[in-house]
C-alpha cells in the first residue's frame, strides 16, 4: 500500500514538474503574457477614477475598495485562472493523445489538473514580482482592508475558485468529443462568466434581481466571492452561505464533467499508431 | 501601375472568394464566431449602461457618447478583423512551420499576401453592427447628420484600420526571431482596449504615450466628440493622427522587411 502510494506520488511529482517546465520552454510568449495581463490595470486605474471623479462610494465601494477588487482579480487571474486548458483539452481528444492516457494507470481529470496547477505555480512566480511591485507601488489601496483576517479564507475561496474555473475549462474541452471545434463556445462562455462573475465590473453595481442571480450562479463564485472575502465584504453566515455555493458548484462541475467523459469515451475512436 | 492595382485587387477579391466558400463549409462554427463578437460587444455596452445607472458623466462623457465611442471603435476594429487580422494570428505559425515559403513564391508582395490572405467573413455583419449602434447612439444625441461628417467617420475608420493593421504588424513581426510570437497579440487587444476609453480619463505619462507616440487614444476619440458636439476635429490633433499613423505604417513595412530577411525556412 505504501509503495503504490509513493510510486503515484512520484507519478504526480512528475507530472507537476513537466507542466512546470513546459510553462516556460516559450519564455517570450510568456513573459508577454504576464505582461499584457497586467495592462488593463492601466485602463482600470484611469477610467475609475474618472467614474469616481467627486463621488464618495459607489455600489458600497469606495475608490481605493474599487482598486483594490480590480487588484484582486488580477492576482486571481494570474495565480488561480486556467489559460489554455480547454482548448490543449480538445486538442488532446481531437489529435487522439488521450490514447496514451487511457491506456496507463491514469485519471486524465487529475493529469489535467497537475498541469494546470503546475503551469499556474509557473505563472505566478514569475508574475510575482511585478505584482509585488504593483501591490507596494499601490499599497494605500489596500489599507482599509482587515488583510490579517481575510487572507487564509480567501485563499481557501481562490483554490475553490481555480478548482471551479478549471472543472468548468474541463467540461468545455470535453466538448471535442463531438465538436471539431470549441473555441466559440469557449469565447461566449468566457464573456458570460467574465460579465455574470463580476469580473468587468463588481456585481453590487447590478441592480436586484440581476445582482442575486449573479451572485448565486456559478460565475459569482468565480470571481465576485473570493474577492469579496479577501476585501471582506463577507462576513459570518454570508461567508459561510458564499463557501458552500461554491463547493456546491464545484460538485456539480465534477458531477457533469464525469458525466461528460464518460458518455464522450463512449464515441471515442482513435484510429492508427 | 494600373495593370499591377488591378492585379493586387483580382488576387484581394479572389482571397475573399475563397474565405467564404471555407466559412460555408463550417456554417456552425461560422455562426458561432459571429456571436463570439457580439457577446464580448454587448459586454462592453452592458459595462456603459451599468456604470451610468450610478453616475451622470464620465470624463465629461455622456452615456450616449460613451456609447458612440464604443460602437466606432467595433466598427474599425471589426474591418480590420474582416481583412487583415486573422492573417497576422496565423503568421507565426507560418514561420515556424516554413509555409511562408508559399507565400513568398507567389507573384505579388509578401506583405501583401501576409496581410490580406484570407478574410474573416463574420466580422462583416458585425461591423454593420458596430455601425448601427454608432447610429443608435447618435439618435440619442440628438445631433444631425451631415455629409461631411459621414465623410469624417469614415475617414477616421479607414485611418482606425491603418493603425490597427501598422500596430499589429509590429507586434507580430517579432515572430522572425521568437518560435512562439503569440503573447504578442494580447499586448494588441490591450492597446485597443485604450481606444475605446475617454481620452480624458487619462492623464500624465499615459495620456501623452497613447496620444503622441502611439496615438490610440485618438482614433476613436477625436471622430467621436466631433460627431456628438457638432463640428470639426482639432486640426492639430487630426494632422498628428494622420502622421502617427503613416510613420506607423512606415515603420511596420521596413521591420517586417527587416525580419524577413531573417527567415530562412523550416524545411529540410
Amino acid at each position: 500500500m505504501k509503495e503504490a502510494l509513493s510510486l503515484a506520488f512520484q507519478g504526480w511529482r512528475g507530472i507537476f514538474t513537466l507542466g512546470f517546465q513546459s510553462a516556460l520552454i516559450y519564455r517570450w510568449g510568456f513573459f508577454l503574457r504576464v505582461f499584457s495581463s497586467l495592462l488593463p490595470l492601466v485602463v482600470t486605474w484611469f477610467v475609475w477614477g474618472a467614474v469616481y471623479q467627486g463621488k464618495g462610494t459607489l455600489g458600497g465601494y469606495s475608490w481605493a475598495a474599487m482598486m483594490a477588487y480590480y487588484f484582486a482579480l488580477l492576482v486571481l487571474d494570474n495565480g488561480f485562472a486556467p489559460t489554455e486548458d480547454d482548448f490543449q483539452i480538445a486538442s488532446d481528444i481531437r489529435d487522439g493523445k488521450i490514447s496514451q492516457i487511457l491506456l496507463r494507470p491514469m485519471n486524465y481529470g487529475a493529469y489535467r489538473f497537475l498541469l494546470f496547477a503546475s503551469s499556474r505555480a509557473a505563472h505566478l512566480l514569475f508574475a510575482s514580482v511585478p505584482l509585488a511591485v504593483l501591490l507596494w507601488f499601490f499599497r494605500e489601496v489596500f489599507v482599509g482592508i482587515p488583510l490579517s483576517k481575510t487572507l487564509l479564507p480567501a485563499f481557501v475561496a481562490f483554490c475553490g475558485s481555480a478548482v471551479l474555473q478549471f472543472s468548468i475549462s474541463f467540461m468545455t474541452g470535453l466538448l471535442a468529443f463531438w465538436l471539431l471545434e470549441i473555441g466559440g463556445i469557449v469565447f461566449i462562455l468566457f464573456a458570460v462568466e467574465f460579465l455574470a462573475g463580476g469580473h468587468v465590473f463588481p456585481l453590487d453595481f447590478l441592480p436586484e434581481p440581476w445582482r442575486t442571480i449573479a451572485v448565486s450562479s456559478p460565475c459569482g463564485s468565480e470571481y465576485w466571492f473570493p474577492v469579496s472575502v479577501l476585501l471582506g465584504h463577507l462576513h459570518g453566515a454570508a461567508l459561510w452561505h458564499g463557501f458552500l455555493l461554491q463547493w456546491m458548484w464545484i460538485a456539480v462541475a465534477f458531477g457533469l464533467a464525469a458525466f461528460l467523459w464518460k458518455r464522450g469515451l463512449k464515441k471515442y475512436t482513435a484510429v492508427g499508431g | 501601375m494600373q495593370t499591377k492595382v488591378r492585379h493586387l485587387l483580382d488576387i484581394w477579391l479572389a482571397h475573399g472568394k475563397y474565405s467564404l466558400a471555407r466559412e460555408m463549409m463550417f456554417r456552425g462554427n461560422f455562426i458561432i464566431w459571429m456571436a463570439v463578437e457580439v457577446c464580448w460587444f454587448v459586454l462592453q455596452l452592458v459595462f456603459i449602461k451599468v456604470l451610468y445607472l450610478h453616475v451622470d458623466t464620465i470624463a465629461g462623457w455622456t452615456q450616449w457618447e460613451m456609447v458612440l465611442l464604443v460602437g466606432m471603435s467595433q466598427w474599425m476594429q471589426q474591418l480590420f478583423q474582416t481583412f487583415c487580422m486573422v492573417n497576422f494570428l496565423q503568421f507565426p505559425e507560418l514561420i515556424r512551420e516554413g509555409k511562408l515559403d508559399f507565400l513568398l513564391l507567389r507573384p505579388a508582395p509578401a506583405l501583401f499576401l501576409v496581410s490580406t490572405r484570407q478574410w474573416d467573413i463574420g466580422s462583416i455583419p458585425n461591423s454593420f453592427l458596430g455601425m448601427g449602434v454608432c447610429g443608435w447612439a447618435f439618435a440619442h444625441l440628438g445631433a444631425g447628420i451631415t455629409v461631411g461628417g459621414l465623410a469624417m467617420a469614415a475617414g477616421f475608420v479607414v485611418l482606425g484600420v491603418a493603425l490597427h493593421w501598422a500596430v499589429l504588424l509590429i507586434l507580430i513581426v517579432p515572430a522572425f526571431w521568437v518560435t512562439k510570437a503569440h503573447g504578442f497579440i494580447g499586448v494588441y487587444y490591450q492597446l485597443f482596449n485604450i481606444a475605446r476609453q475617454p481620452r480624458e480619463a487619462f492623464k500624465g505619462l499615459f495620456l501623452r504615450l497613447f496620444t503622441w507616440t502611439i496615438p490610440v487614444l485618438l482614433v476613436a476619440n477625436l471622430p467621436v466628440r466631433a460627431l456628438a458636439r457638432g463640428g470639426m476635429p482639432p486640426l492639430g490633433l487630426t494632422a498628428w493622427l494622420v502622421a502617427g499613423t503613416v510613420a506607423l505604417c512606415a515603420a511596420a513595412v521596413w521591420f517586417f522587411h527587416f525580419g524577413l530577411r531573417r527567415y530562412t525556412s523550416a524545411s529540410s
